[in-house]
């Protein structure tokens, strides 16, 4: 069997018309607020987040922002368009009541939610772009829930290989599908035209490259892990690099703020994002 | 140099992490095995992260 990333990314799932007309909107140089707000409007879920994530910690606006509008304007087009963006794959991509399927869409995105605050706390301490980061580990897993969509058969296959033996996640599931899904995330995202920065992040993952962002992901993923926010139970998502500990947590010290500011914007995003408390 | 992040996430310790979380990550923690880490590599980081869990509950999470 040998599947080409282009065949599962031809099956990927569409969304909904209202939300395809909002992304398609959004795809121009600038969209009127007052416009914006009417397409977001046709999208209630994915308006009402956009409002409590506009009021969170996570932008840290001083004063409330009421309204739909207001939002457009004070978060701008490019920030809301990756907002937007986040709100309608998570949207679209969830647990559905009658899968028997033993990969739970939910405990990703739990995971990919906790890498996502630490890799942004862990960035901004680092003085790299703490946004990026965030909406790179958010969706650097998101290639699992896409081949899982493809194939049903797969991904428990892989986890119980990786829960059998020395094997991550990320090279268990090459095992069994011959695919990287690294891969697949950085090209659904290219795909649904996401940011070129989180694409390349993400790409940057997938192709190895040394750098610091690929340091403070790496970390993430496997302190999400030890704190039980595992893709599955038992299974690791990736390893942890040596040296990368102390490149990114520099200290004790500093490690226990750092992980502090990362439960705090987490104990608020989750409701946010997932909807979960 | 590493700063740490400044921004409002500053809330208590209870009501970023339940003492019920803290007790379930605990237990996981004395259980979590990287694949293919180096081990004192590994050991370094579950010390963290259980003295993350374990610390007082006074003082705020953010500093």
């Amino acid at each position: 069997m040998s599947i080409e990333v282009d065949e599962v990314l031809d099956k990927l799932p569409s969304f909904s018309p209202s939300v395809n007309k909002l992304l398609e909107a959004l795809k121009q140089d600038f969209v009127e607020p007052k416009e914006l707000e009417s397409l977001l409007l046709s999208c209630p879920v994915i308006a009402g987040r956009v409002l409590q994530i506009s009021n969170s910690s996570f932008y840290g606006f001083s004063r409330q922002i009421d309204s739909l509008r207001e939002a457009c304007v004070i978060l701008g087009q490019h920030t809301l368009r990756s907002l937007i963006y986040t709100l309608a794959v998570l949207g679209d991509y969830r647990d559905e009541g009658d899968r028997t399927n033993q990969l739970s869409y939910d405990a990703v995105w739990k995971h990919s939610l906790y890498s996502a605050c630490l890799a942004r706390v862990c960035g901004e301490a680092h003085e790299r772009n703490g946004n990026n980061l965030f909406t790179s580990a958010l969706f650097e897993h998101l290639g699992l829930i896409v081949l899982d969509n493809f194939n049903p058969a797969w991904l428990p296959s892989a986890i119980t290989l990786a829960a059998q033996g020395k094997h991550t996640v990320q090279d268990a599931v090459s095992e069994v599908t011959g695919l990287n899904y690294l891969e697949v995330s950085f090209k659904a995202l290219e795909y649904w035209n996401f940011p070129n920065e989180v694409c390349q992040t993400i790409q940057s993952v997938y192709d190895g490259t040394d750098s610091p962002d690929q340091h403070i992901l790496n970390l993430s993923n496997v302190v999400a892990d030890g704190f039980a926010y595992g893709i599955s139970n038992s299974v690791c998502t990736v390893s942890l690099k040596t040296g990368v500990l102390d490149e990114v947590f520099n200290n004790e010290a500093q490690a226990l703020a750092l992980l502090g500011a990362c439960d705090a914007l987490f104990a608020q995003l989750a409701k946010d994002f997932l909807g979960q408390s | 140099m590493v700063t740490l992040p400044l921004g409002d996430t500053r809330m208590s310790k209870e009501e970023a992490l339940s003492a019920a979380e803290r007790q379930r990550r605990l237990e996981h923690l004395d259980n979590f095995r990287d694949a293919l880490s180096d081990p004192h590599e590994l050991e370094k980081l579950r010390h963290i992260l259980a003295q993350y869990l374990n610390q007082g509950d006074q003082g705020e999470v953010a500093e």
